[in-house]
C-alpha cells in the first residue's frame, strides 16, 4: 500500500481520535465524579457545533481568529448550559435511582434536538471549506486544520492531566472519584464540585462540537451516533480515567479509519468487538479501577 | 386483592382493545396495532428491568432480530412463514445468548452501556451487510397474509396471550426469583439462587418478547428499515415502560399504548413533537417516577380509604 | 457434644487484603448441634472468616469442608448459592433482606430454593400448600405474624434482623452462620433473640455466631473462639476462655472497656 496514503489516513485517525477524546474525556469526568451517565453529552456536542458555526459562518467570516472566538463561544455557552442543567434539573435527583438520571438526560436529547431545529432549522449546516491550507503528502493532502486539531486535543489532555495532578481543585475531584465518602469527610464541598465538573464536562463537549463542525457539518441529531462511540471509548479506556479516554479514543479512531480502508464491512462493528474483548479480559477497562455505584 | 385488580384491569383493557376497531378508521386501527406491539415490547422489557432489576439500553436489537429474521426468511431466502419464524427465533436466541453471556457479568450502568454497545454492533452489521439486510434502505415487499382489520385481531390474540403469560410468570417461583435478584442479588445468592442463571433466563425471555413484537411489526409495515435497530429505539422502549410504570405488568403494557397516543397527538400538533415528548418525560421523572399505573394505584388506594 | 460427628471443618484459612492479613491460619471443627461463638474486636477478621466459609470471598489458602450425606465435602471457593444448597445458611450484620417483597415472600424464596422449585412456572408461588404450612410455622416461631404482609422496606430494624435470620433458617441449613444477631437491638428485642436462638439450638442444627455481647455469648454457646488480628487466640468452653488470664489481661479487659 502507498505509504503516503497511510500517512494521510494516520492524520485522519488522529483527527477523529482528538474529537472523540474531547467528547469522551468530559463524559468520563462526569461519570467518575458524579456516577451519572450523561446520555445528553452528544446533544451538548451538537450545540457546540452550532454555536461555532454561527459565530464563524453566520457572523464573522471564516478565518482563524473567528474560529478561536467560535470555540470560546461554544465553551461558554455549552459549559453554562451544563451548569444550568446540573443545578436546576439534576440536583433534585441526587440520591434517587440512577435510572431517573439516565431518563432525564435522555429527555434532554429530545428537547435539545428540537430546540436546535427551532433555532437553526432542520437542514445540514456545512462549512464551505476547512480553515487554513493543506500540506501535500505524495498524491494526497493533509489539511493544516487536522494538525491543529490534533495539537489542540493533546494540549487539552495535558492541561487536564496537570489540572488533576497539580491543582487543589483537581486533587479534590480525584479524591471524589476514588471515594466520595472520604471526600465529604475531608470537608470537600461536593455540591459545588458537582456543578463545576458537569460544567467542565459539558464545556469539553461544546469545544469538541466546535472543532468537529468544519469537517463533519452540523445537523440535529448529530450527537446520537457519536455518543455511543464515546461510550465505547470510555468503556475501553476505563470509566472515570482521562488517560483511559485518551487511549480509548486512539484505539477507536485508528481502528475505525483503517477498517474503512481495509475491510469496510466491519468498520464500526470492530470497535464494539474490541470493546467486548477488552471487557472480557479486564472488566474495568484498560485504566479503570473498581468503582462502586453511588446510592 | 391487588393482584386480582391487576388481572381484571388487564382483561378489561384487552376487552376494550377487542371492540375498538369497530369504532375506528383504518388509520387508527393501524396505530392501535403498533400500540399493541409497543405494549408487548414494554411488557417484555419490563420482565428484565422492572422485575429483574437490569436496565438494558439495547433491546432494539431483539425487536430487530425478530423483524429482520422474519423478513430475510420471507423475502430474501423465499422460505415459508413457519420456517421464517423459526429463523427469526433462532437469530434472536443466538443474539440473546451471546450478548447476555457477555453483558450479564456486569450490572447497573456497565450493563446498560454494554447492551447499548452490542445493539449498536447489530445496527452496524445491518447497515453494512447490504446484500442480506438491504443496508440503509431496509427490506421491502414483506407479505402480510391478511387485511389490516384481520391482522389486528391476530396481533391482539398473540399480544393478549403473551401479556397474560407475563402476568403469570411474575407470580411463579421463577418470577419471584427474578424479583429477589432485583431487590438484593447477594442475598439471593445466599439463599441458594443461581443469580447469573436467573438473570440469563430473564434476559432471554425478555428478548423473545421483543422478537415476537418485531416479527409482528414487519408484515404490518410491509417494510423495515434500520431505524428499528438504532439505539434511540432502545431508549424509546425504556421510556414507554417507565411512562406506564415498572412495578406492574399492566403498567408497562399501558405505557406502550400511551406512548403511541402521545406521539401521534404531539406530531399532529407540531413538528417539534420530540420536544413535547422530552418535556413529558422530564415531568414524569420529577412528579411520577412510578408511572401512570403508580398514579392510578395511589388514587384507587385513596378512594378506598 | 464431643461425641457428635463434625459437620464443618475449617483448615488453616488465610486471607490477605493487600498487605493486611485479615484471616491468618484459622482452623476449627464444628460438631453437630454445637453453638460456636466468635468474639474479638472490630477488624479481628470475624466477618471475613464467615465470608470465607460461606463462599462470598475466596480464601488465599486453606480448606473448608462441610458434611454432606455422611461425608466431608470440600466446599472451598464454591460460589455462595452452591454452598447454600449444600446446607450452609447465613444471616448478616446489617440485615440483608428483599425490600420490595413482603415478609412472607422473603421467607418463601428460601423454602422454594430448598425444595428445588426455583425454576417452576406451572404453579404460582403461593400455590404450594405444604410450603404455606411451613411458612406459617416459621413466621410464628420468629414472631413475625403481625407484619407478614408488609414489605421488607417497611419493617423496623429489629423486625428486619429477625426476618434476616428467618430467611436463612427457612433453608433448614445444617450449619447456620449468624453475624452479630443482636447488634442494634433494644434490650427487650435482645432477650427475644436469645430466646429464639436457644429455641433453635439442640438437635440437628449447628451455629457459628459472631457476637459482641458477652452475656449473650455465655448464655447460648457451647464453645467460644477469641479472634485477634486474624488469628485464633483461644478456643474452648466459654467460661474457660473467659477466665484465661492471658485473654483477660492481654486483651479482653481492654476489649470489654472498648465495647461499653
Amino acid at each position: 500500500m502507498d505509504i503516503s496514503l497511510i500517512v494521510v489516513q494516520a492524520f485522519n485517525a488522529l483527527f477523529y481520535a482528538s474529537i472523540l477524546f474531547l467528547i469522551s474525556s468530559g463524559l468520563s469526568l462526569i461519570y467518575g465524579i458524579m456516577r451519572i451517565l450523561n446520555l445528553s453529552h452528544g446533544a451538548l456536542y451538537m450545540v457546540g457545533a452550532y454555536v461555532t458555526y454561527t459565530v464563524v459562518i453566520l457572523w464573522l467570516g471564516l478565518d482563524w481568529f473567528s474560529m478561536i472566538l467560535g470555540y470560546l463561544a461554544s465553551i461558554l455557552v455549552v459549559g453554562g448550559l451544563g451548569i444550568l442543567v446540573e443545578r436546576i434539573l439534576l440536583k433534585p435527583l441526587y440520591g434517587k435511582s440512577h435510572d431517573l438520571q439516565l431518563l432525564l438526560t435522555f429527555a434532554l436529547i429530545l428537547i435539545l434536538d428540537d430546540v436546535v431545529k427551532m433555532i437553526w432549522g432542520p437542514e445540514y449546516r456545512a462549512f464551505p471549506k476547512l480553515p487554513g491550507f493543506s500540506i501535500p503528502v505524495g498524491d494526497f493532502q493533509v489539511p493544516i486544520y487536522f494538525i491543529f486539531t490534533v495539537l489542540l486535543g493533546f494540549s487539552v489532555a495535558i492541561v487536564l492531566h496537570l489540572f488533576f495532578t497539580r491543582t487543589t481543585v483537581g486533587k479534590m475531584i480525584r479524591a471524589m472519584t476514588y471515594s466520595p465518602e472520604v471526600a465529604s469527610a475531608l470537608g470537600i464541598n461536593t455540591d459545588r464540585l458537582f456543578a463545576l465538573s458537569f460544567g467542565l464536562g459539558a464545556a469539553l463537549a461544546g469545544l469538541a462540537g466546535g472543532v468537529a463542525v468544519p469537517l463533519y457539518t452540523a445537523s440535529p441529531g448529530m450527537g446520537t451516533e457519536v455518543i455511543v462511540l464515546s461510550f465505547a471509548v470510555i468503556v475501553i479506556g476505563g470509566m472515570g480515567s482521562i488517560k483511559g479516554a485518551l487511549l480509548g479514543s486512539l484505539i477507536v479512531g485508528f481502528s475505525r479509519v483503517f477498517m474503512v480502508m481495509l475491510f469496510p464491512v466491519m468498520e464500526i462493528a470492530l470497535i464494539y468487538i474490541i470493546m467486548a474483548l477488552i471487557l472480557l479480559v479486564k472488566p474495568t477497562g484498560l485504566f479503570g479501577m473498581e468503582m462502586r455505584e453511588r446510592r | 386483592m391487588r393482584r386480582d385488580a391487576e388481572l381484571y384491569s388487564l382483561i378489561l383493557l384487552l376487552g376494550v382493545l377487542a371492540v375498538a376497531p369497530l369504532f375506528s378508521t383504518q388509520y387508527t386501527v393501524r396505530l392501535l396495532t403498533v400500540g399493541l406491539l409497543y405494549g408487548l415490547a414494554a411488557v417484555g422489557f419490563n420482565l428484565l428491568y422492572g422485575y429483574t432489576g437490569l436496565l438494558s439500553f439495547g433491546h432494539a436489537m431483539f425487536w430487530s432480530a425478530g423483524a429482520y429474521g422474519l423478513s430475510i426468511g420471507l423475502v430474501r431466502l423465499g422460505l415459508d412463514p413457519l420456517q421464517s419464524i423459526g429463523l427469526a427465533f433462532l437469530l434472536t436466541l443466538v443474539v440473546a445468548l451471546a450478548t447476555g453471556y457477555l453483558s450479564l457479568r456486569h450490572t447497573e450502568i456497565y450493563f446498560a452501556m454494554l447492551t447499548l454497545a452490542f445493539a449498536q454492533l447489530i445496527y452496524a452489521l445491518i447497515i453494512k451487510l447490504r446484500d442480506v439486510t438491504g443496508g440503509d434502505e431496509g427490506i421491502y415487499g414483506i407479505p402480510r397474509p391478511m387485511g389490516l382489520g384481520e391482522y389486528y385481531y391476530l396481533v391482539l390474540a398473540i399480544v393478549a396471550s403473551l401479556v397474560l403469560l407475563a402476568w403469570w410468570i411474575v407470580r411463579t417461583p421463577l418470577g419471584l426469583g427474578f424479583q429477589a435478584v432485583r431487590d438484593n442479588s447477594s442475598r439471593a445468592a445466599s439463599v441458594g439462587l443461581d443469580v447469573s442463571r436467573v438473570r440469563l433466563v430473564s434476559y432471554v425471555i425478555s428478548a423473545l418478547y421483543l422478537s415476537v413484537a418485531g416479527m409482528l411489526y414487519a408484515p404490518l409495515n410491509r417494510a423495515i428499515t434500520p431505524d428499528i435497530a438504532f439505539w434511540t429505539f432502545s431508549a424509546i422502549i425504556v421510556i414507554m415502560t417507565i411512562i406506564g410504570g415498572v412495578r406492574r405488568v399492566a403498567g408497562a403494557f399501558i405505557g406502550g399504548l400511551i406512548f403511541i397516543f402521545i406521539n401521534i397527538n404531539a406530531m399532529r400538533f407540531t413538528e417539534f413533537w420530540q420536544l413535547i415528548l422530552g418535556l413529558i418525560l422530564a415531568i414524569l421523572v420529577y412528579l411520577a417516577p412510578e408511572g401512570v399505573s403508580g398514579i392510578v394505584e395511589k388514587v384507587v388506594r385513596r378512594v378506598r380509604g | 457434644m464431643s461425641g457428635a460427628e463434625e459437620v464443618l471443618v475449617a483448615e488453616d484459612l488465610h486471607k490477605w487484603f493487600g498487605k493486611l492479613h485479615a484471616v491468618d491460619g484459622v482452623s476449627f471443627r464444628l460438631r453437630r448441634g454445637e453453638v460456636l461463638s466468635i468474639v474479638g474486636p472490630n477488624g479481628a477478621g470475624k466477618t471475613t472468616l464467615l465470608n470465607l466459609i460461606s463462599g462470598v470471598v475466596k480464601p488465599d489458602a486453606g480448606r473448608v469442608f462441610l458434611r454432606r450425606s455422611g461425608e466431608l465435602v470440600d466446599i472451598t471457593g464454591r460460589p455462595p448459592h452452591e454452598v447454600t444448597r449444600l446446607g450452609l445458611g447465613r444471616s448478616f450484620q446489617i440485615p440483608n433482606i428483599f425490600d420490595g417483597l413482603t415478609v412472607e415472600e422473603n421467607i418463601l424464596i428460601s423454602l422454594l430454593t430448598r425444595t428445588g422449585r426455583t425454576g417452576v412456572v406451572r404453579r404460582g408461588y403461593r400455590d404450594f400448600p405444604e410450603l404455606e404450612e411451613e411458612l406459617s410455622e416459621i413466621i410464628e416461631t420468629f414472631g413475625l405474624g403481625e407484619v407478614r404482609g408488609r414489605l421488607g422496606s417497611e419493617l423496623s430494624h429489629g423486625m428486619r434482623k429477625k426476618l434476616d435470620i428467618a430467611v436463612s433458617f427457612a433453608l433448614r441449613p445444617m450449619v447456620l452462620l449468624l453475624d452479630e444477631p443482636t447488634s442494634g437491638l433494644t434490650q427487650g428485642e435482645k432477650r427475644d433473640m436469645v430466646g429464639l436462638i436457644k429455641g433453635l439450638r439442640g438437635g440437628e442444627y449447628s451455629f457459628i455466631i459472631v457476637e459482641h455481647d458477652l452475656d449473650v455469648v455465655r448464655e447460648v454457646s457451647d464453645s467460644l473462639i477469641v479472634m485477634h488480628e486474624g488469628r485464633v487466640l483461644a478456643h474452648d468452653e466459654p467460661e474457660k476462655v473467659l477466665q484465661m488470664s492471658e485473654v483477660i489481661s492481654a486483651y479482653l479487659g481492654g476489649y470489654h472497656e472498648a465495647i461499653r
